[in-house]
C-alpha cells in the first residue's frame, strides 16, 4: 500500500524535479567545453522562479487555447513521467497505459503548442508551428516504428514489461534490430527535443527558429510552465532510451536499498546521456532547414529496416 | 557454450548493423568528408568484426589480414582520400542525380531485396551470423547504387570500395574469409585501383575544371 | 618450373624496357621479348601435346588445352602488337606527340599487360585469378588515358570504373563458389584450386553455384565486352593506342572469356549445362543484336571496330552457350581468327590514323591510293572479320551457326535466324563504311607510302594466320581445339 503511494509520488519528485537540472547540466558543460564560464547549473530553476513571480501577458486576439495550452502540455507530460519506469521497474499507471499512449500524449502537447502559435497570429508563432509539423511528421513514424521493434522484441507494448524483461534476459538486447531502432530513436530524440542538428534551443534568430517561434507570445507563469514542460520531456525521452536499451540497474522491486542503486545508476546514465548530446551538439553545425527531411529520413529508414531485419530474420 | 556463441554471433551481428547504418549515411549525407569519415568508420568495424571472427574460430590467417585491413583500409585509403580532396581543392557539397529522401527510400528497397535474397541462402545454410550475409550484399548494392546516382568521381571511388568492403565482409561471414594468398592480392589490387582512380581524379580536374561526372558525356556514338 | 619461366618473360622485358633510356634500343627489347614468349609458348604447346595437362608449384599454376590456346593468341597478337609499336611510337615520337620517357613506360605497361593476361590463363587458383583480372584492368587504365587529353581521360575512367564495378561484383561469385566447395573439400587452402573443384563439382550446392555463375557470367562479362555491359569497351578501344586497341579487342576480352568458361565447366558439372549455357546464349545473342546499330551507323572507324568486337564475343559466347561438338569448336577456333583478324584491323586502323591525322571516316578518301599495303590488307581484313567465305572467320561462324540449327531445339534456331539476320546487316555496314576509305581520292594532297617497316611487318605476320586458317587447320590446332571441346564437355 505504502509502495503504491510512495513510487508515483518519488518518479514525479524525480522527473519534474530534476528536469530542469538536466538542462542546465547541458548548458553547463557546453559552455565549459566552450571554454565560456556559463551560467550556473541550477540557472532553470531561478529562471521558472522568476517567471512565476511575473505577470503574464496574453495577446487580445488569443482566444481560451491560449490560456489552456500551458496546463494541458504541462499535465500531459506529467502523465507521462507516470507512465515510464524510472527507478524501478514498476509503473505507477500501469494499468492505464503503454508505449503508444505516451506517444498519443506527446502529440498532444505539440498539436495544442501549434495551435497557440497560430492563435496569437503571430508570423512567427505560425512559422514556428508549421515547421514544427514538419519535423514531427518525419520524427513520429520513426519513433512509433523503433518502439515497436522493441516492443516485438518482447512481445509486449508495457514499458513496465519490457523493462523488466529486458532487464531479466539481457541477451535479447544484443539484437541487431534494437541497434538500428536504438539508433533510429536518438536521432528522433534530438529532433524532437530541438537540440542542435534540428533546431537550436537558444537562437531567437526568427528564421531559424523552429521550438522556440511557438513559445514566443508566452510570457509569465504560461511562459514558465511550457518551459518546464519541455525539459520534462527531454528527461523522459531520456529516460526512456536509457532504461530500455540499458535496463541495468534498475530496480525490480520496490526495497529502499534498490531505490538508492537505482537512482545512483540512473543519475549516472542520464549524465551520461546528456554529455553525448552535448557531445553532438558541438561537433555539428545546425543543418538547414530542407536538410532536416534527410536526416528524419535516415531516422525513418533505420527504424523500418529494424522492423523489417526482425521478422525477415527470425 | 552454446550462450557463448549465441553471445559472438550476435555481437558480429551488430558490428554488421552498424557497419550497414555508416553505409546509409553515405548516401544520405551530402558532405564529401562525412562520406569518408563514414567509409573509415565501416571500414574499421569491419576490421573490428574480422579480428572478432578470427578470435572465435581460432583461424590465424585471419589475423593477418586484421591487421592489413586496418592499416590499409582504416588509415591509408581514407587518408589518401582526404588528401586528393584537400589537394586539389576539391568542393564540399556533391551533387546527386536524384533526391535524398527517394534515394534513402530506395536505398531502403534494395536492403529488403538483399535480405529477401539472401533467405533462401541462409535457411539451409548453417551458418548462426544470420544477418551478415544479407547486409553485405546490401552494402554491395548500395555501393553500387551511390556509384550511379552521385555525379562526383570521388564519391564513385567511395562507392567502388563500398562495394569491395561489403565483398569483403561476405567473404568474412560466410566462409572465414578467402585463402591468404586471395586475400592479399584483394588488397594489392584495392589499393593499386584507389591509386590509379586518385591519379585521374587529379588529371581531370586539371583538364575539366571539375570532376563533376557531368564529364562523361564528351564521347558519342 | 616451366610454366613460372614462362610468366618471368614479360616481366623481365618490362623492366628492361624503363632501364633503356632509348627507344631504339627499348623497341628490340620489347620485340624480342613478346618474340621468345611466342615461341616458348609453341614449345608448351608440344607439352600438352604429350601430356595433356601440365601442373606446377603445388598446383598453383595449371596449364591444359584451354589455357594453352588463349595463351597462344596472346603471344601471338602481343609479338605483333610489338612489331607494330615499335614502327607506330617511332612515328609519333618523330612528331613529338610523346616524349621517350614516357614510351619507356608505354612499353613497361604493355609488358605488364601481356604479363597479367598470361597469369589469367595459367593460375589454377580461381581467387587469383580474379586477382590477375583485375590487374588486367589496372595495368591498361594508364594505356587507355596515355595520350592524356579529356577523351582520353574520360574514356580511361569510365573504363576503370565500370570494369573494376563488374569484376567486383564478379568476386561475388568467386566468394560463393569458395563457401560452397569449402563445405566439400573441408577447411583447406587449395580450395578454389580449379583442378581440385573440377572433380568435385556435383557435390556443391546447386542453388550456390547457379548465383556463383550469374554473379561472375556478369563480372568477367563485363570485362569481355558482353551486351549489355559492354558500355566501356567502344570508348576504351577507340581512344587508346592502335597497337593496344589490337591486344584489348584481340586478347583481352578472350581472357575475360576464358575465366567465364572455367566456371561455365564447373557449373555444368554441378547443375547440368542448361542453365549456364542458356545464359551465355542469351548475352551472346543481345551482344550480337546490340553491336549492329552501332555498327550501322558509326562515324568513327576505331569505334566500329569496337563495336565489331562486341558482336564477336557474343558468337563465342553463343557458340560455347550452343555447347555441341562443331559450335564449341568453332568458338575457340573463333577466338583465335577473331584476335588475329581484329588486331590486323586495328594495325591497318593505325596506320589510317597516322597518315589522315582523323578517325572519322568521311575525312578519309582512297586509303588504297595513299597506302597501298595497308589498303589491300584492310580490304582483306574487312572481308575476313564480315564472315565472308573463304576467309577464317566464315569457317567459325559456319561451324558455330551449324550447330545452332542441328540442335533441333525450337528456341536455338529462332535464335541462330536472328544472329544470321544480324551478321548481314553487319557485313553490310561494314563493306559500306570499310570501302568509302579504301577507295575513291584522297580529299588532301597525301604523301604516298607506308608508315614503317614495321608497321608492316606487323600486319604481314598478322595476314599470314588470317590466311592459313582460312585455307587449313594444322594438325597441333585440331588437337588442342579437340582436347579443348572435351575439357568444357568434362569428359
Amino acid at each position: 500500500m505504502t509502495a503504491e503511494i510512495i513510487l508515483p509520488i518519488l518518479q514525479i519528485l524525480v522527473v519534474v524535479g530534476f528536469s530542469p537540472l538536466v538542462k542546465g547540466f547541458i548548458n553547463k558543460i557546453e559552455a565549459r567545453l566552450q571554454c565560456r564560464r556559463g551560467a550556473s547549473m541550477f540557472q532553470p530553476y531561478y529562471n521558472l522562479v522568476k517567471l512565476f513571480r511575473k505577470d503574464a501577458v496574453v495577446s487580445e486576439t488569443s482566444s481560451w487555447i491560449f490560456r489552456a495550452t500551458p496546463y494541458i502540455t504541462f499535465i500531459s507530460v506529467l502523465i507521462i513521467s507516470l507512465l515510464v519506469p524510472v527507478l524501478s521497474s514498476q509503473v505507477p499507471l500501469n494499468f492505464t497505459g503503454d508505449i503508444i499512449l505516451i506517444i498519443y500524449l506527446f502529440a498532444l502537447a505539440r498539436f495544442f503548442l501549434v495551435l497557440t502559435s497560430l492563435d496569437t497570429g503571430s508570423a512567427f508563432g505560425g512559422m514556428g508551428g508549421s515547421r514544427e509539423m514538419m519535423v514531427s511528421s518525419m520524427a513520429e513514424p520513426a519513433m512509433i516504428l523503433s518502439f515497436f521493434t522493441v516492443a516485438l522484441t518482447v512481445n509486449s507494448t508495457n514499458l513496465s514489461n519490457i523493462t523488466s524483461t529486458l532487464l531479466n534476459n539481457s541477451i535479447l538486447l544484443l539484437n541487431p534490430s534494437l541497434i538500428l531502432a536504438f539508433a533510429a530513436l536518438t536521432i528522433v530524440l534530438i529532433a524532437e527535443t530541438g537540440r542542435i542538428p534540428v533546431d537550436n534551443p537558444f537562437t531567437h534568430l526568427e528564421l531559424t527558429m523552429i521550438h522556440e517561434g511557438m513559445m514566443l507570445e508566452f510570457s509569465g507563469r504560461y511562459l514558465a510552465l511550457v518551459e518546464w514542460a519541455s525539459s520534462m520531456k527531454l528527461l523522459l525521452l531520456l529516460t526512456i532510451l536509457v532504461n530500455i536499451f540499458f535496463p541495468w540497474g534498475i530496480a525490480g522491486g520496490l526495497t529502499f536499498s534498490g531505490l538508492i542503486i537505482a537512482f545512483a545508476l540512473y543519475v549516472v546514465k542520464i549524465g551520461f546521456f546528456a554529455f553525448l548530446i552535448v557531445i553532438v551538439e558541438m561537433s555539428f553545425a545546425k543543418i538547414r532547414l530542407f536538410r532536416i527531411p534527410n536526416l528524419l529520413g535516415t531516422a525513418f529508414i533505420l527504424s523500418i529496416l529494424a522492423v523489417i531485419s526482425l521478422y525477415v530474420v527470425r | 557454450m552454446t550462450q557463448q556463441i549465441i553471445v559472438n554471433s550476435r555481437a558480429i551481428d551488430i558490428l554488421a548493423v552498424l557497419m550497414l547504418m555508416t553505409t546509409i549515411v553515405l548516401i544520405g549525407t551530402s558532405r564529401l568528408r562525412t562520406c569518408i569519415w563514414a567509409y573509415a568508420c565501416r571500414s574499421f568495424m569491419l576490421t573490428l568484426a574480422s579480428g572478432l571472427i578470427a578470435y572465435f574460430s581460432g583461424i590465424h590467417h585471419i589475423y593477418i589480414t586484421t591487421g592489413i585491413s586496418l592499416a590499409l583500409k582504416v588509415i591509408v585509403i581514407p587518408g589518401f582520400l582526404f588528401y586528393i580532396v584537400k589537394k586539389n581543392n576539391i568542393k564540399k557539397e556533391v551533387g546527386s542525380y536524384m533526391n535524398y529522401t527517394l534515394a534513402l527510400i530506395l536505398a531502403c528497397g534494395i536492403i529488403l531485396i538483399a535480405y529477401y535474397s539472401t533467405q533462401n541462402i541462409i535457411q539451409f545454410e548453417n551458418i548462426f551470423m544470420r544477418h551478415c550475409l544479407p547486409i553485405a550484399l546490401s552494402i554491395t548494392l548500395l555501393g553500387f547504387f551511390v556509384m550511379i546516382i552521385r555525379k562526383q568521381a570521388i564519391i564513385q571511388i567511395i562507392g567502388l570500395i563500398t562495394m569491395e568492403d561489403g565483398m569483403f565482409f561476405a567473404a568474412l561471414s560466410t566462409s572465414y574469409g578467402m585463402p591468404l594468398i586471395v586475400e592479399l592480392g584483394l588488397f594489392f589490387d584495392i589499393l593499386v585501383s584507389v591509386i590509379i582512380m586518385g591519379i585521374y581524379v587529379y588529371r581531370i580536374k586539371e583538364s575539366f575544371d571539375g570532376i563533376d561526372t557531368d564529364f562523361l558525356r564528351d564521347i558519342r556514338e | 618450373m616451366i610454366i613460372l619461366l614462362f610468366l618471368i618473360i614479360p616481366i623481365i622485358t618490362a623492366i628492361a624496357c624503363v632501364f633503356t633510356k632509348k627507344h631504339g634500343i627499348s623497341k628490340y627489347i620489347s620485340i624480342a621479348g613478346s618474340f621468345i614468349a611466342l615461341v616458348y609458348n609453341i614449345y608448351l604447346n608440344y607439352n600438352i601435346y604429350t601430356y595433356k595437362t601440365l601442373q606446377g608449384f603445388n598446383n598453383f599454376f595449371y596449364v591444359d588445352a584451354l589455357t594453352i590456346l588463349t595463351t597462344q593468341i596472346v603471344t601471338i597478337v602481343a609479338f605483333a602488337a610489338a612489331l607494330y609499336s615499335a614502327g607506330y611510337m617511332e612515328t609519333e615520337l618523330r612528331w613529338g606527340k610523346i616524349s621517350e620517357k614516357k614510351l619507356q613506360w608505354y612499353y613497361f605497361l604493355m609488358h605488364m599487360f601481356i604479363f597479367t593476361m598470361l597469369l589469367v590463363c595459367v593460375i589454377n587458383n580461381l581467387g587469383v585469378m580474379w586477382v590477375a583480372i583485375e590487374g588486367t584492368t589496372l595495368a591498361t587504365t594508364f594505356l587507355v588515358g596515355f595520350y592524356n587529353r579529356k577523351q582520353h581521360q574520360e574514356a580511361a575512367w569510365k573504363y576503370i570504373i565500370i570494369c573494376t564495378v563488374g569484376i567486383t561484383l564478379a568476386l561475388f561469385g568467386v566468394i560463393l563458389t569458395y563457401h560452397s566447395a569449402k563445405g566439400v573439400l573441408g577447411e583447406i587452402g587449395y580450395a578454389l584450386n580449379w583442378s581440385d573443384l573440377r572433380t568435385v563439382a556435383d557435390k556443391f550446392e546447386p542453388h550456390l553455384m547457379k548465383l556463383a555463375f550469374l554473379f561472375v557470367l556478369v563480372g568477367y562479362g563485363t570485362k569481355a565486352g558482353l551486351a549489355p555491359m559492354h558500355t566501356w569497351l567502344p570508348d576504351a578501344h577507340s581512344q587508346a593506342p592502335s597497337p593496344i586497341s589490337a591486344l584489348f579487342s584481340g586478347v583481352l576480352i578472350n581472357c575475360s572469356m576464358y575465366g567465364i568458361i572455367r566456371y561455365h565447366i564447373l557449373t555444368s558439372k554441378c547443375v547440368g549445362s542448361d542453365y549456364s549455357c542458356t545464359l551465355l546464349m542469351i548475352f551472346g545473342l543481345i551482344s550480337v543484336i546490340v553491336s549492329m546499330p552501332f555498327i550501322l551507323i558509326q562515324k568513327d572507324y576505331k569505334r566500329l571496330l569496337a563495336f565489331s568486337s562486341v558482336e564477336h564475343i557474343g558468337f563465342v559466347a553463343l557458340g560455347i552457350g550452343f555447347g555441341g561438338m562443331y559450335s564449341v569448336y568453332g568458338a575457340e577456333l573463333h577466338t583465335f581468327n577473331h584476335a588475329v583478324t581484329k588486331a590486323l584491323l586495328f594495325f591497318c586502323a593505325g596506320n589510317l590514323f597516322l597518315k589522315y591525322e582523323t578517325t572519322e571516316m568521311e575525312n578519309i578518301k582512297g586509303a588504297i591510293k595513299t597506302l597501298p599495303v595497308t589498303g589491300t590488307i584492310l580490304a582483306i581484313a574487312v572481308f575476313a572479320i564480315t564472315g565472308t567465305p573463304p576467309f577464317n572467320i566464315f569457317v567459325s561462324e559456319f561451324l558455330i551457326l551449324a550447330d545452332g540449327f542441328r540442335s533441333g531445339n525450337l528456341f536455338t534456331i529462332i535464335f541462330t535466324c536472328i544472329v544470321i539476320v544480324c551478321v548481314t546487316l553487319i557485313f553490310v555496314g561494314f563493306i559500306y563504311n570499310m570501302f568509302r576509305m579504301i577507295f575513291g581520292t584522297p580529299t588532301r594532297d597525301i604523301p604516298k607510302g607506308e608508315t614503317s617497316k614495321f608497321t608492316t611487318a606487323a600486319m604481314l605476320f598478322l595476314l599470314f594466320f588470317v590466311l592459313i586458317i582460312s585455307f587449313y587447320i594444322p594438325p597441333l590446332l585440331r588437337e588442342v581445339l579437340r582436347n579443348i571441346y572435351d575439357i568444357i564437355r568434362n569428359v
